[in-house]
C-alpha cells in the first residue's frame, strides 16, 4: 500500500469517526432538549386567590399562585413574581417581589405531578391604593365588600429551571382577578 | 482511454461530494449544539472539535484544492440553512417560527467566525500530518 493509499484510508476512517462520535453528542443533547420542551410545556400557574386588604394603616396586597409541573423533570426555584394590575385598560402598576415578600412550599398530596404553593405579600404603594379607591367609590352603593372590583392581576411567575449546564430563567404566565376587602 | 477515464472521474466525484455532504452535516450539528449549549453532556465548546476533525480528515485526502475549497464552500453554505431546523425540532409551533429566525442568525454569525477558522485550521493539520508521515516513512527516496 502506497503512502498515498494509507492516506485516503486514514481520512475516510477519520471522517466516518468523527460523524458517528457528532451524531452521538448530538442525540445526547437534543434528547434533553426535548425533555426540557415537554416540560416547560406542561407546567403551569393558576393564581388561587388575589387580594387587596386594609390592615390598619397599610394596604397589602395578598396573592396565592398554585403552580403544577410534571413529577419527573428538572430541578427549579422560584426567582421571584413579576406582574402587573390593571382595571378596564387601566394601568394601575408594574410590580415584582423583593425577598421576604414571598413564600414557596410544596403542596403534599399533590397526586400525579409536583405541586407549589408561592404565597405573595406586598405592601400596595399609595398611588395603587388611591387608584382602587377612586374604583371602589365609583361604585354602586350597596354591593358587598370582598368581591371583584375588576382589578385584573397578569404576570409571570419567574423560574430558575438547573440545567446540566448552568440554569435559565423560564417565565410561566399567570393572571386572575384581585379582590377588595377589609383583613384587619 | 476515455472509456477508462470517466467511472475514474466519477467516483472521484462521487467521494468528494460524500465528504462535502458529510462535513456539511457535521457543520450543521456543530452550529446546533453551540446554541444548545445549556444542554450539552460536555461543555459547549468541545463541539468545535468536530469542524477541526473534519478539516483533519480533508486534510490527506487525495483531493486538488479546487476540491477542497469546493468542500469547504458546501459547508459553509449548508451549515447555517440546516442548523436552525435542528434547533428548532423539539420547539412547539407556536415557538418554531420565532427559533428558526433566532437560530439562522446565530448560525449565519457563528458560521464564518467560528466554522471557517476551524475548518480550515483542521484541513492545515491535516495536511501537516500527512506531510510527516509521508517523509518518515520514504525517508530515502525524498532525499535522493
Amino acid at each position: 500500500m502506497s503512502a498515498r493509499e494509507v492516506h485516503g484510508v486514514w481520512s475516510w476512517a477519520t471522517l466516518v469517526v468523527a460523524f458517528i462520535g457528532t451524531l452521538v453528542l448530538f442525540a445526547a443533547t437534543e434528547r434533553r432538549y426535548f425533555e426540557y420542551a415537554s416540560w416547560t410545556r406542561e407546567i403551569r400557574a393558576s393564581l388561587e386567590t388575589a387580594s387587596l386588604l386594609q390592615e390598619k394603616e397599610t394596604t397589602v396586597l395578598r396573592a396565592v399562585i398554585v403552580m403544577q409541573s410534571p413529577k419527573v423533570g428538572f430541578g427549579s426555584t422560584v426567582e421571584r413574581v413579576e406582574f402587573t394590575l390593571d382595571r378596564d385598560g387601566r394601568h394601575l402598576g408594574y410590580f415584582f417581589t423583593l425577598p421576604g415578600e414571598m413564600v414557596v412550599e410544596p403542596v403534599a398530596g399533590a397526586g400525579a405531578g409536583a405541586r407549589t404553593r408561592i404565597t405573595v405579600t406586598k405592601e400596595a404603594p399609595r398611588e395603587l391604593v388611591a387608584g382602587v379607591l377612586a374604583v371602589e367609590e365609583a361604585r354602586p352603593a350597596g354591593e358587598a365588600d370582598g368581591e371583584s372590583v375588576g382589578v385584573r392581576f397578569a404576570g409571570d411567575v419567574v423560574l430558575e429551571v438547573a440545567l446540566p449546564r448552568g440554569g435559565k430563567l423560564l417565565r410561566v404566565p399567570v393572571k386572575g382577578e384581585v379582590k377588595v376587602g377589609d383583613g384587619a | 482511454m476515455v472509456r477508462e477515464e470517466t467511472p475514474r472521474r466519477g467516483m472521484r466525484a462521487a467521494g468528494v461530494a460524500v465528504r462535502a455532504i458529510l462535513l456539511a452535516g457535521m457543520g450543521s450539528i456543530c452550529l446546533a449544539v453551540l446554541q444548545l449549549g445549556d444542554f450539552t453532556p460536555v461543555p459547549s465548546a468541545w463541539s468545535l472539535l468536530i469542524p477541526v476533525l473534519g478539516g483533519v480528515a480533508i486534510g490527506p485526502a487525495r483531493m486538488s484544492i479546487h476540491e477542497v475549497i469546493g468542500c469547504v464552500a458546501v459547508v459553509l453554505v449548508l451549515s447555517p440553512i440546516l442548523a436552525p431546523s435542528l434547533v428548532a425540532l423539539p420547539a412547539s409551533a407556536i415557538e418554531r417560527a420565532g427559533v428558526v429566525r433566532a437560530a439562522l442568525r446565530n448560525s449565519l454569525a457563528a458560521d464564518g467566525l467560528l466554522l471557517l477558522p476551524c475548518v480550515l485550521g483542521g484541513i492545515v493539520i491535516g495536511r501537516w500530518v500527512a506531510g510527516v508521515s509521508t517523509c518518515r516513512s520514504e525517508p530515502m527516496r525524498e532525499r535522493r
